[in-house]
């Protein structure tokens, strides 16, 4: 390994294959045992991470994470999933996925896809495409919880071109572009739409988004200046009064 | 006259067609390191102005994190006949710990590379493998523990801040820039990403840059609880009925939509071909389960496998460019008693290959 440099992802052959034999001593004796692992590879400068579960009901995950930390000396975690029920099969690239977003958060740091065929049939390209878009949210959900410098750029990006009906800008930032756009033609194909202050959701007359935008526009067109500048000057005005009365917290009374 | 089939030349132009095409309102950018040789990809997503009754606000263009490779960049010609074009090359060589072999030291590998009827699955290109010189040691993780700052861990490091420092000195940026307090439950998440901080947490073992020394055209990524979660997407065919070429393309698709790494799990008879493919076309890290292979090998019979067939097979997968080997050896004896009693007992193919060879040795 330290040859060619190749690093260990040291399996997790016991992972739990359900809910019920999730956390069970199978699976932590072997975590222990990849601990053990992990010091031998490091006396010998290879490098290792540690695949985890599987099938975690989520009051359960946190415990993975952290064992893993402790167990595994702080060795990156690589997690399936996990999946957070066993229930829905067709979505289990949902149903790990969520359990993906979270053990992303609580520290993992590469989270192994699923597509909507697990347990069922080998994934087509789609399915490839929806269960990689799957986990970029979860795995980006998990940077903006984590609250790494940077991560909400893009979310913010968004919301202002969406809050602007900025359509193209809109599909063009989202994680699946042509997706976006797709959906948006569905009900809404002409051009012109493209730069409607509003979409099909909703229709023209009960945007929210539009709404405001009218009561933004109305305030800078009257002059009623923005809240915020409006209540700054009000407490320097009783800033000064203060000051001016000698500065005493408690008055005479 | 070349050895490949017509079918797959066929494939290749259709590849750069259908999903190589950049996406919508981005272009791919380059931020160089400290080296010229140090380019790191970025995709730039553009924005419209913002138009009012008060004039025209410009939005600033967003950067992003790429995982899509040379596949989206149109100045790129690709050409999967060859392969992607060696980013490692120099920082490898330069270091001056690795040799030249003559071949593959490995029986398989050499078996393999020999059959001339196997002819036309070959890879034309394949270089030679490169190891350690003897008494050499060339993981990352050896030199970030003797203080080196390899050119790997400096390109990760751009590419973990995706131009953060330069936005934030942008006004046009200060608005996008806002954002929540995170709950890290105690990790330690730098305000930059250098990288000494990319070193010392190779040296700690709290990270790793997969990127095996076969495999230069590797674009470097780092995983690690400090870092940007990163995900990983799986190949696999099961049925032998899949081609070489399909294999290829669904790699390449993968890292379209983000995929940071892929394992190639695949199954069959022409694996190791198949294999030659995927690395030499691929820019992100490629993991395999390296006992799927051995146990072709034994015909299936999980009973017959020996340390010679895995070892042969760790070192046929090694100097093909594989960046990481899954290996399930946590997985002991004394383990299985305890999964008698499980609803759905061993579900992982290495832990029951592994548990099943536990019943038959011990």
């Amino acid at each position: 390994m330290k040859a060619y440099d190749v690093a260990f992802s040291l399996g997790d052959g016991l992972r739990p294959g359900s809910l019920a034999d999730a956390n069970d001593a199978a699976q932590f004796g072997e975590l222990e045992a990849l601990g053990e692992l992990t010091r031998i590879a490091w006396q010998h400068d290879v490098q290792v991470m540690i695949e985890g579960p599987g099938h975690v009901p989520m009051q359960m995950i946190k415990e993975n994470m952290d064992k893993e930390l402790e167990d595994c000396y702080d060795a990156p975690f690589y997690t399936l999933g996990p999946l957070i029920t066993d229930t829905a099969p067709g979505y289990d690239h949902i149903t790990s996925g969520i359990g993906a977003a979270q053990i992303g958060w609580y520290g993992c740091a590469m989270l192994c896809y699923v597509t909507p065929k697990e347990h069922l049939g080998l994934p087509n390209k789609q399915d490839v495409r929806e269960g990689i878009i799957t986990y970029r949210i979860a795995a980006h959900g998990a940077d903006l919880a984590k609250g790494l410098p940077g991560a909400q750029i893009r979310d913010n990006a968004m919301s202002k071109a969406r809050f602007e009906f900025r359509w193209e800008d809109q599909f063009n930032l989202g994680l699946d572009p042509e997706r976006a756009r797709e959906y948006h033609d569905e009900t809404m194909p002409a051009e012109s739409a493209k730069v409607a202050h509003f979409c099909s959701m909703c229709g023209p007359h009960f945007c929210a988004m539009k709404i405001s935008q009218e009561v933004r526009d109305y305030a800078e067109v009257h002059g009623i200046g923005d809240l915020k500048s409006a209540v700054e000057v009000g407490l320097k005005e009783k800033a000064e009064e203060f000051k001016e009365r000698g500065s005493e917290i408690y008055k005479k009374a | 006259m070349s050895a490949i089939p017509e079918a797959f030349v066929r494939k290749t132009a259709r590849l750069s067609e259908e999903i190589t095409r950049p996406f919508p309102g981005s272009k791919k950018i380059y931020v160089q390191g400290s080296r010229s040789d140090i380019q790191v990809p970025m995709r730039e997503i553009s924005q419209t102005d913002t138009g009012g009754i008060f004039g025209v606000e410009k939005n600033p263009p967003i950067p992003v994190y790429d995982t899509s490779g040379p596949y989206t960049d149109p100045d790129v010609d690709i050409d999967l006949l060859r392969g992607l074009p060696d980013v490692r090359d120099a920082w490898i060589a330069e270091r001056n710990d690795t040799e030249e072999l003559a071949g593959p030291t490995s029986d398989y590998g050499t078996q393999r590379a020999t059959d001339p009827t196997l002819a036309t699955l070959r890879f034309e290109h394949i270089r030679k493998p490169r190891r350690a010189k003897s008494g050499h040691n060339v993981s990352q993780m050896h030199y970030a523990k003797r203080g080196i700052v390899t050119p790997e861990m400096e390109y990760v490091a751009i590419r973990e801040n995706q131009r953060l420092n330069e936005l934030r000195q942008d006004p046009a940026y200060e608005k996008l820039l806002r954002q929540h307090p995170g709950q890290s439950f105690g990790a330690n998440i730098p305000n930059e990403v250098t990288p000494e901080f990319v070193r010392s947490e190779i040296a700690a073992g709290r990270a790793i840059i997969p990127a095996n020394i076969n495999h230069p055209e590797v674009e470097p990524m780092i995983i690690g609880r400090n870092f940007l979660v990163k995900i990983n997407g799986n190949l696999g065919n099961s049925a032998v009925t899949s081609s070489i070429e399909d294999e290829v393309e669904k790699m390449v698709w993968g890292i379209r939509w983000g995929s940071d790494t892929i394992m190639d799990l695949s199954t069959g008879k022409n694996i190791h071909e198949t294999r030659e493919w995927i690395l030499r076309n691929s820019p992100v890290p490629i993991g395999t389960v390296p006992i799927y292979q051995a146990l072709e090998k034994v015909d299936g019979k999980a009973e017959e496998l020996t340390w010679e067939i895995v070892k042969d097979t760790l070192i046929e997968q090694a100097e093909q460019g594989v960046d990481y080997f899954t290996i399930h050896a946590g997985l002991l004896l004394r383990h299985v008693p305890m999964t008698a009693d499980r609803l759905t007992g061993i579900v992982s193919r290495g832990g029951s290959i592994m548990a099943k060879w536990c019943l038959a040795h011990h």
